[in-house]
């Protein structure tokens, strides 16, 4: 006999409900960050031993659209892993939510403004 | 619940990390978990480095080139490298894969020795135009 309501069937959560897109975004954003992460060091180890600005590597558009891609998936994942730790460690409950929705605001934030700061520097070496 | 229980609660605990012998078990996990805290804030304070150095005609290009800035960048960069070998190691527990004991000890080694010797490669391929 199946003691799972047909409403809950289709939903398809466990006790964990909402919980499960947590553990998977952090599993999916941690996958795409293996080569991401090797690529940026990579472009970071080669910038440095050359002339130009560190940065310089960005003006073609696969580096540009990829450093945005390392931005975007580095500070959501970033923003997964503080919110556990923070879950683990704050006991009080508005301070919990403070610190959790503050770090969201501080990855988003950076996020927008790292994306800005990308294309900016990306369009000045494309109008050179 | 929020705030201080209006009982303060004086009962004893069982002892924890006063008795515990460290573990690679344990110190790698506990790693892993610091590193992603130092990361994060440092992620932070390079983002807005970059950020403020492409809005701006600020000189704090220089400051990364300062004794503390490569501490800093060198702590940074094992960090990264830790994260990343221990990540996998721990995407490979997701996948049920590598549970016995054996094999978590050499793969917690396996990852150590990874960072170290990742870190020491791209500095050295940094600063000696290698790549």
């Amino acid at each position: 006999m199946d003691l799972k309501s047909p409403l809950s069937k289709a939903k398809g959560l466990g006790s964990a409900k909402s919980g499960f897109a947590h553990w998977w975004a952090q599993r999916v954003t941690a996958v795409a960050l293996i080569p991401l992460v090797i690529w940026f060091v990579a472009n970071i180890v080669h910038a440095i031993g050359s002339e130009e600005h560190l940065l310089a590597f960005v003006r073609t558009p696969f580096n540009a659209i990829v450093m945005v891609l390392f931005m975007v998936s580095t500070l959501y994942h970033a923003a997964l892993g503080m919110q556990v730790v923070i879950e683990d460690y704050i006991h009080c409950r508005c301070m919990k939510i403070i610190s959790v929705v503050g770090v969201q605001l501080v990855c988003l934030v950076t996020a927008i403004a790292g994306i800005m700061a990308v294309l900016a520097l990306h369009f000045s070496y494309l109008m050179l | 619940m929020s705030g201080k229980p209006a009982i303060v609660n004086n009962r004893p605990l069982s002892p924890h990390l006063s008795i515990y012998k460290p573990q690679i078990t344990s110190m790698l996990s506990i790693a892993h978990r610091a590193t992603g805290i130092f990361l994060f804030f440092g992620v932070l304070i390079l983002s807005w480095w970059l950020i403020t150095s492409v809005y701006t005609d600020t000189t704090l290009w220089s400051v990364f080139a300062s004794p503390i800035g490569y501490v800093f960048i060198a702590l940074w960069s094992f960090s990264l490298f830790y994260h990343l070998l221990n990540g996998i190691r721990h995407l490979f527990w997701d996948m049920g894969k590598g549970f016995d004991l054996q094999c978590v000890t050499n793969s917690g080694i396996a990852v150590v020795a990874g960072a170290i010797l990742l870190t020491i490669v791209s500095w050295v391929a940094a600063f000696k135009d290698i790549l």
